[in-house]
């Protein structure tokens, strides 16, 4: 028996969202004149005690909160895994306590940062706010750490009997401490004032970066709120431009499908002069069905791709495609029900997610 | 129909030894690895650790690796692990296998020495993105030509086992056919001073389920274990060393670092090792215990223990006191230790161990003992609440 992969709850939490409303409309566009966007959003207390919340790092927070009302958008009080991807960590904490170790030459180090600092605190906090003793796993993988939970998700699925009821999140933050660092390591645009909007005209190295907190449920039961179906994800670690192409007909080929049966595609472009070619070939080769990206709203950052995924799933839903994300001019001709994700990052942690339409 | 998972291979490298033969060697003679710091560079020499005793210019010369690729520690005891395992398994093409790493800190030992200099010497900039674990992984999947899924599993002090339980469900799924599975964790002032405000670690030599524990030592290493289904195993003819039968990952639910008092993450971990491998708790030989020595550890490890077993506790032992707690590499390295006490049919001793914790019923094992072992029971457990447990089968 084939066993399917439902997506029955979203909460997002990105540099579009609103100081009071966390999930996008993409009605009104948030534009950025410096290569930094942060998440601006403050309405955690709607779910978060504020006792609780004074400890709580932004990551924690923002995972807490999207874990949190992605199950209510799903009808769940319970999940069954808590599965984490994050590319960076509780950077903010890890940060202040490796600076305050280096001046303060190990002396008289408090524990409250280290304790927070560990890959899984977000993890282990959503565990603790949700009471949950449930499977919780995370990984850290460069861009491909979302979709390392996300083929968690889906091994869970395949392998174990029972009623899965799957929290799988992206979350990462951005550290001031370490913006420099990305700057020297030309992660950064150095452009100003820079036009979120127009990073793929920029032809220079580096992005603009982001932060951000994504979750979904995923299920084996389909219900009548489900959003869409998971296919299948797929992981190769590296890859030259020309293999693109080949890897991306056998990922759809193990899925008995080809080129002409996706109706709409959704790029990773991050307007990095020196690795945007990795999704050219896709651009040429997709010309014909809508393209869509959206690291121009959002930023770029290990596990932005949730934000990508988050995304695809809504147009399924919805199946209207806003001016804000195109990145070509093709209309779809009929309903859209295969989506196609692809992402890497400097040319590593190469991605594809495959969603359809229920 | 769900296949069973052989182990085909195995590698390590740790306080007690470059390889697999010199560890066992250590284990069956009672040797401790643990002891002065001589290569880490801090302030606190006071405590003991598992230190292993090759300098990284050492590594990189004896693993042939290029000078201006970024080696952060950690990839290299990786490195030098993943190749023993390979080379067992008779791996000679590693382009179609899965890596699945097991790391808490990735490259923070590369971090901590630059942090302040990244600006001054262009040459080191290669080394600002090894702060994320997963770098460390891209680095031993590159040196070892893996291309396809390579991922990283990142959850303190049970990545490496958890990392061994996403291996066996990749093949299971039959989304890979081979995998290589394992953790790697260096030393790290990082580390070393985060447990040290955190007041756990020994000034001592550790004591794992001891009255008068202190505390633990930190250790480094990395294990890799290669992992195939059953059938592709027996048709390839390929020696296998044992089985990952059954493994559980549960969270305490309880605090971010400490673990609660009935020990309720562990104990769901071990049922659900012992559900997965579909086997009654009578029948576990031997219980490789994550005993790190640490107050709340011991105490809540040895309740849970003593819930599922009641009656009829199986022979225990930590084998922390020979190898530090190598952090995410602890789980990797107690899997190999767990297929060790099966092939020699003896059971680890728990070193430096004195008087019994009068809150447990038992005592854990001070003396090799030889005996009958059909199935190991292997615990991890890190921050987070999390909890995980592996159950290895013998042939």
């Amino acid at each position: 028996m084939i066993k399917a992969c439902y997506i029955n709850g979203i909460s997002s939490l990105s540099p579009q969202s609103t100081v009071e409303e966390e999930n996008f409309d993409f009605q009104q566009i948030q534009t950025f004149e410096k290569p930094v966007l942060q998440v601006a959003f403050k309405g955690y207390k709607k779910l978060i005690k504020p006792a609780a919340m004074r400890r709580m790092s932004k990551s924690v927070k923002m995972g807490v909160f999207t874990a949190a009302s992605a199950l209510i958008d799903a009808h769940i009080k319970e999940p069954s895994s808590i599965l984490t991807g994050t590319g960076m960590g509780c950077k903010q904490d890890s940060d202040i306590f490796l600076e305050n170790l280096l001046m303060q030459q190990e002396e008289l180090l408090s524990p409250s940062k280290f304790v927070q600092s560990t890959h899984n605190t977000v993890g282990g906090q959503v565990a603790l706010y949700l009471k949950s003793k449930a499977y919780n796993f995370t990984y850290v993988q460069g861009s491909a750490s979302f979709e390392s939970a996300l083929l968690d998700a889906k091994l869970s699925i395949l392998t174990e009997e029972k009623h899965h009821q799957i929290l799988v999140g992206g979350i990462d933050e951005i550290s001031e401490n370490t913006i420099g660092l990305l700057q020297l390591d030309q992660q950064i645009k150095s452009e100003t004032p820079l036009d979120n909007l127009k990073l793929l005209h920029y032809k220079s190295k580096g992005s603009i970066i982001g932060e951000g907190a994504h979750f979904f449920v995923i299920s084996d039961e389909k219900k009548h709120n489900s959003y869409a179906q998971l296919l299948d994800v797929h992981l190769e670690n590296s890859l030259a431009t020309e293999e693109v192409l080949p890897k991306t007909k056998v990922f759809l080929a193990e899925n008995k499908l080809v080129i002409v049966d996706i109706d709409l595609v959704i790029l990773g472009n991050n307007g990095d002069v020196d690795f945007d070619a990795y999704f050219q070939p896709l651009q040429q080769d997709f010309k014909e069905i809508p393209q869509v990206y959206y690291k121009h709203l959002v930023g770029e950052s290990y596990t932005a791709s949730a934000f990508g995924m988050q995304l695809g799933v809504k147009i399924l839903k919805s199946q209207h495609l806003s001016e804000a994300y195109r990145l070509n001019t093709i209309q779809p001709q009929k309903t859209i029900k295969k989506v196609l994700l692809y992402n890497q990052f400097r040319g590593k942690n190469h991605s594809w997610i495959l969603l359809e339409h229920v | 129909m769900i296949q069973r998972i052989a182990i085909t291979g195995m590698g390590i490298v740790s306080a007690i030894g470059n390889n697999v033969q010199e560890n066992l060697l250590a284990l069956a003679q009672q040797k401790s690895g643990i002891g002065q710091l001589e290569l880490l560079d801090t302030i606190h020499q006071n405590f003991p650790c598992g230190e292993i005793k090759l300098t990284n210019n050492h590594l990189v010369d004896a693993l042939k690796v290029k000078q201006d690729e970024a080696f952060t520690r950690a990839a290299l005891l990786g490195v030098k692990a993943a190749e023993e395992a390979l080379q067992q398994a008779q791996i000679s093409s590693t382009n179609k296998i899965a890596f699945v790493n097991g790391t808490s800190v990735g490259g923070m030992d590369y971090t901590e020495k630059l942090y302040q200099d990244f600006s001054k010497n262009p040459h080191t900039t290669k080394y600002i993105e090894a702060q994320h674990p997963g770098f460390t992984s891209d680095t031993i999947a590159h040196h070892l030509a893996i291309t396809g899924i390579v991922t990283t599993v990142s959850t303190a002090c049970s990545s490496g086992a958890n990392a061994l339980i996403t291996g066996a469900k990749l093949l299971k799924a039959g989304k890979a056919e081979t995998v290589l599975a394992g953790g790697t964790d260096c030393l790290s002032k990082f580390t070393l001073n985060g447990f040290h405000s955190l007041k756990i670690l020994s000034e001592k030599l550790c004591q794992p389920f001891d009255k008068h524990r202190s505390g633990l030592n930190l250790g480094e290493g990395a294990a890799y274990l290669v992992l195939e289904t059953e059938k592709k195993a027996k048709a390839q003819n390929k020696t296998i060393l044992g089985y990952l039968d059954g493994y559980g990952n549960a969270n305490d639910a309880f605090h971010q670092t400490a673990s609660s008092a009935t020990g309720e993450g562990s104990f769901l971990a071990m049922q659900a090792a012992l559900n997965s491998a579909k086997i009654n708790a009578e029948e576990v030989s031997y219980i490789n215990a994550h005993g790190t020595a640490t107050e709340n550890n011991d105490l809540s490890e040895g309740v849970a223990i003593q819930r599922i077993f009641e009656e009829n506790l199986p022979n225990i032992s930590s084998t922390k006191a020979f190898t530090g707690h190598t952090l995410a590499a602890a789980g990797a390295i107690e899997a190999v230790f767990s297929l060790l006490a099966i092939q020699e049919q003896k059971i680890w001793p728990n070193l430096n161990f004195k008087a019994q914790m009068p809150e447990l019923n038992f005592s854990p094992e001070t003396e090799i003992v030889p005996k009958k072992i059909e199935k190991v029971l292997s615990n991890s457990f890190g921050f987070g609440g999390n909890c995980s447990s592996l159950l290895f089968s013998a042939v």
